[in-house]
């Protein structure tokens, strides 16, 4: 049964589920490659005898309720005898968020009058050591320390679930355990965002660590004292796809081929392979339509449909790749003879290079750390070499295919790893520099058109340098040589600096950009949850399983499509105190979800056509017990908003209104009369990411909308049957804790900005801590096709736009009289 | 209903003191140890439908009367499983002592023709798919001296839950928690050496925390096999009365085992 169902259903009984995933070695004691003699270890890096050969993998411990029903899921232990659960916390009047921690306490499993089995049992007889004294959780942490970091997950389930029945509630890392004076031991978790608490962005180079050799305006590396410092950002593989009449985008591991689609765009086929730019932070392909083929841009969110930039001269859509070194972009024929031609990226506009030695040539790529062309032949999968000056292309190695009966699409490098990418029939291919091709794994992507990777962000440095006869300069990074200490450059002279020659000794810094990567003195912005995100998943390195895309790109292409942010930032600062700032400007919150995933959650309108409002009452939902309690919250109330923004320097995290170059004041003046509050209650905001006045006055009209009235807060407890309410959504209550000028219960709209699952001897409910959501207003929303006039309209057609009067002292209206709609 | 029996309780097991010279397989993570650690949640599974035999060598000749078993799959598997006797360890003439074809993964008393042998044998046979089991007891029952007192509820529980009531007195559901088996026994006027019997199962297994399998009645209840223990710092008390003493027993443990 699933969880929906059984928690349905009036009565439940619910059981918790943890799984612990601790490290240990794959190797058998003194079984080659281990070495180790003697008494048997217990297959933990504490206490291996041979750490030169230990090879990491993992374990699952997993436990449940101690006073519950056993699962029928092999090797649990009924140890859980309780857990606290301090949830994900959204405080949007203070505009922080309170990552969740969750504490478990598990019985102690004595071995003095019961005989303990040994841990490590699958090693198999003579391969373990016997489990003669100790206790089961003492044992466990003392021969793994390093259980700290650790994945830890929280399940419920109902009696007879097996595990893929169980509900995740939790996922985070093990933080601590503590033994308790009764023999308990207490593990504490807390989720992965608990990360961003520590870490910088970006991170710190040592001030010793400086030019270890001159350089002038020409030179493309850079001698130091230690380049181990400096890091390169996560890179994944991307993949186009071409369907019917569909062109999707997909994010592949590059490790085992897991593929999840992104985004896509219909009406939009024949696409070739394609090729994305970090210093502009957009995709180039091409697309073939009957005997012309033109170049498209499009962005790697997939915020925009693909924009034609104009007419090529190839012959069908097949290899494009991006030379950063050189700033230029290469595309092949996507027919059987292929052409080399160079593209113009602003008039798709090409210019033929030659002739390619080999043929049908669907994918290039271009390896920025020797500066060299690369290309795929389509049928055999044969890595080349392409001469650019010429067209002319080189074998390297053997080909995947040497029959020459498959298709191959899309050429990716991998700076990092060194590695290049294809793929065919939907199987991904890793390919050595060498030219050893091998088979990563089957994605589900059907007719794959293009594959490149994307680095969350590019590595940037800045050399101060204050001679008389040079400056500052930003540059951009395409090798890290720790063996050497050496730097190589792709781009000089970034953020408005100049190319200048540099001395001896002078001190480096890692950056980073948060904008359009150009040579501008002031470059455009970026999209602040696409910001976010280069910080969580190209900073702090979140994996990309842990993230909800899907709902973040969603969330952004929905509600802050035109926002953007700037920032270049030089002195390492908290990643929390950025991730809230950009959280702030979207009037959003940025968490981890139940279901593990860190998300972001648009606070807006609700929009009857699309989001659900769930509807909860004082007979169907709101519990007796623990009884509903209500803050007015006074001091959430700001009648106006002062908003500091474009930074005189914005990598510095000031709050002085003397380093923002512009203010912005927005003020309720009907709220602060003598009539109504007469009072002024003011927040300052010091944003140093803001630098267009429309994003300052979005954000302090939003604000003072949602709290120029105190929001009161109230906390209810429901039954498990109402768990489907998330963390950040609006429910809407009617009860008679709040009421109408006239007496009667008014359904009021709320956001969840806490819940809480309690579990315990006897009770099962959620808590709900509440705030008033204050969008009971109209808010106009694009009016979908065929919908019916005004005076004929549905009530749910009319939480769309409609055109009313012009607004006079009582503010626009609608032909019957009705209020008009407002912008949120 | 027949003549009321006198409830049972096996806490000595043999398996515990001596172990398994071996067992025909086990697989990964799951071994045979765990059918005696008391855990009945940790088992020993086989690594296929094979027959299995554990043979057990108690040193010396020792008589066993008794055997059950707990949180196993041998009635899905529609195994049958039998305890045998020898004088050797290869078992070369073996004789079963006890034997019962499974039809529901309950948990099982099986009653054995006292035997005084060295080697014992636990076979299973006949199922299809690997077999599992949480718990196996082989040796001698405890027979409580008296009936207990009138009162005494065989089929004693307490269930833990909370109806979740909405602010307008609707019930809109309930949560429960777990339900305790609970027992408690008063026998009355026991001789002292019965007494002294009583203490020696108190002080050697259960004011150790320790379970032990407990039957109300086998003839009238012979499905109930319950795995309980004595809350905790439970007190003995056999207080006299003239050449008698009187005992109590309490005991309790999780009713949701598979029955």
């Amino acid at each position: 049964m699933t969880y929906a169902t059984s928690v349905a259903l009036f009565s439940k009984q619910v059981i918790g589920y943890v799984k612990m995933t601790l490290d240990r070695c794959s190797n058998t004691f003194g079984n080659a490659p281990c070495t180790a003699t003697g008494t048997v270890c217990h297959y933990s890096y504490q206490t291996c005898k041979d750490k030169a050969n230990y090879v990491k993998t993992t374990r699952d411990y997993i436990f449940q309720s101690k006073n519950a029903p056993l699962l029928p899921i092999a090797g649990v232990r009924p140890y859980l005898l309780s857990h606290e659960y301090m949830p994900t916390t959204l405080n949007p009047d203070a505009a922080v968020t309170v990552s969740p921690r969750m504490e478990f306490t598990f019985c102690p499993d004595w071995g003095d009058h019961m005989p303990l089995t040994p841990m490590d049992h699958d090693k198999g007889t003579g391969f373990y050591r016997t489990e003669t004294t100790g206790e089961y959780w003492k044992n466990l942490f003392t021969r793994n320390p390093n259980a700290r970091k650790r994945p830890i997950y929280y399940y419920e389930g109902f009696p007879g679930d097996t595990e893929a029945d169980l509900q995740l509630k939790f996922t985070g890392e093990i933080h601590d355990f503590h033994f308790n004076p009764d023999g308990t031991v207490t593990v504490v978790a807390t989720d992965n965002l608990k990360a961003l608490t520590n870490a910088t962005v970006p991170n710190a180079i040592s001030s010793t660590n400086v030019t270890t050799l001159e350089l002038d305006s020409t030179s493309t590396t850079i001698n130091v004292e230690d380049a181990s410092e400096f890091k390169f950002l996560p890179h994944d593989l991307y993949c186009m796809s071409d369907t019917g009449s569909t062109m999707a985008f997909h994010h592949v591991e590059k490790d085992t081929a897991s593929a999840a689609q992104e985004w896509s765009k219909t009406s939009l086929n024949r696409f070739g392979d394609f090729s994305y730019n970090p210093l502009t932070d957009l995709a180039y392909t091409v697309w073939a339509s009957g005997t012309s083929t033109y170049l498209y841009q499009f962005e790697r969110d997939g915020l925009n449909t693909p924009l034609s930039l104009g007419a090529t001269l190839l012959s069908g859509a097949g290899g494009v790749a991006y030379d950063m070194v050189n700033n230029v972009l290469y595309a092949t024929d996507g027919l059987s003879v292929s052409d080399l031609h160079t593209v113009d990226m602003a008039t798709g506009s090409s210019v033929l290079v030659g002739a390619m030695t080999h043929n049908a040539v669907r994918g290039l790529a271009h390896n920025p750390v020797t500066d060299t062309l690369y290309g795929v032949t389509g049928a055999s999968g044969l890595l080349v070499s392409i001469n650019v000056s010429t067209g002319s292309s080189t074998a390297i190695g053997t080909a995947i295919n040497a029959s020459g009966t498959k298709a191959f699409y899309g050429l990716a490098f991998d700076k990092v790893d060194s590695l290049f990418y294809t793929i065919s029939s939907g199987t991904i291919y890793s390919i050595t520099t060498t030219g050893t091709g091998t088979s990563i794994g089957a994605t589900s992507i059907s007719s794959a058109t293009g594959l490149d990777i994307i680095p969350y962000q590019e590595s940037y440095i800045k050399i101060e340098d204050s001679d008389a006869l040079s400056g500052n300069e930003y540059l951009a990074l395409t090798k890290i040589d720790t063996t050497n200490n050496q730097l190589t450059v792709i781009r000089r002279g970034l953020f408005g600096s100049s190319t200048y020659s540099h001395g001896l000794s002078k001190k480096l810094l890692q950056v980073a950009p948060f904008c359009v990567r150009s040579t501008s003195a002031s470059p455009a912005g970026i999209n602040p949850a696409m910001a976010a995100m280069e910080i969580l998943q190209g900073w702090m390195e979140t994996d990309y399983s842990e993230m909800d895309r899907d709902t973040w790109l969603t969330e952004m292409n929905d509600w802050y499509p035109s926002v953007r942010v700037r920032r270049i930032i030089e002195k390492p600062i908290k990643a929390a105190t950025l991730v809230n700032q950009l959280r702030q400007v979207m009037t959003a919150s940025i968490f981890q979800g139940e279901d593990g995933k860190v998300t972001l959650k648009a606070f807006h309108p609700i929009n009857q056509h699309t989001d659900t409002l769930s509807s909860f009452t004082s007979s169907a939902n709101i519990l007796q017990q623990p009884a509903p309690e209500i803050d007015a919250n006074g001091e959430s109330q700001k009648t106006q908003i002062v908003v500091y923004y474009d930074p005189v320097n914005p990598s510095d995290e000031t709050d002085k209104n003397s380093d923002y170059g512009r203010v912005f004041v927005l003020a309720d003046a009907d709220t602060e009369t003598d009539n109504n509050f007469g009072e002024t209650f003011a927040e300052v905001i010091h944003h140093p990411w803001i630098y267009q006045e429309a994003d300052a006055k979005r954000m302090a009209r939003q604000r003072l909308r949602r709290f120029k009235l105190p929001a009161a807060k109230y906390r209810v407890a429901v039954d498990r049957k109402d768990y489907s309410v998330k963390t950040g959504d609006v429910v809407q209550i009617t009860a008679y804790d709040f009421l109408s000028a006239s007496g009667d219960p008014q359904a009021t709209n709320f956001q969840v900005i806490q819940k809480q699952e309690f579990l315990g001897d006897g009770e099962a409910y959620i808590s709900l801590q509440l705030m008033d959501a204050k969008i009971d207003r109209t808010y106009g929303f694009i009016g979908h096709s065929g919908a019916a006039d005004w005076t004929a309209a549905t009530a749910t057609e009319k939480y769309h736009a409609y055109i009313g009067s012009a607004s006079d002292s009582l503010g626009a209206v609608m032909s019957d009289g009705t209020q008009g709609y407002f912008i949120w | 209903m027949a003549t009321p029996n006198k409830p049972i309780i096996l806490y000595d097991n043999k398996l515990e003191t001596y172990g398994y010279v071996s067992v025909t397989s086990e697989s990964s993570g799951y071994p045979k140890e765990n059918t005696y650690d008391w855990r009945y949640f940790t088992q020993w599974t086989s690594t296929s439908s094979a027959t299995q035999n554990f043979i057990i060598d108690m040193g010396a000749a020792t008589t066993c009367d008794s055997f059950a078993i707990m949180n196993h799959n041998l009635g899905t598997r529609g195994a049958t499983l039998s305890i045998g006797t020898d004088t050797a360890s290869a078992f070369p003439s073996v004789t079963t002592i006890g034997t019962n074809a499974f039809t529901d993964d309950n948990p099982k008393y099986i009653s054995l023709t006292s035997s005084n042998e060295r080697y014992y044998r636990i076979q299973i046979t006949g199922g299809s798919g690997a077999y599992s089991c949480g718990m196996f007891f082989l040796g001698n029952k405890y027979t409580l001296p008296v009936l207990p007192q009138d009162g005494f509820d065989p089929d004693e529980q307490q269930a833990y839950f909370k109806v979740n009531t909405a602010i307008t007195g609707h019930a809109v559901g309930s949560s429960v928690t777990h339900t305790d088996r609970m027992q408690k026994l008063s026998m009355r006027y026991v001789s002292e050496a019965q007494a002294q019997t009583f203490k020696d199962f108190y002080e050697d297994h259960a004011s150790l925390g320790k379970p032990f399998f407990y039957m109300p009645d086998v003839t009238n209840y012979s499905t109930r096999i319950y795995l309980m223990r004595c809350p905790n710092n439970y007190a003995l008390s056999m207080p006299s009365e003239g050449v008698y003493r009187h005992l109590n027993l309490e005991c309790q443990g999780i009713r949701d085992v598979k029955w």
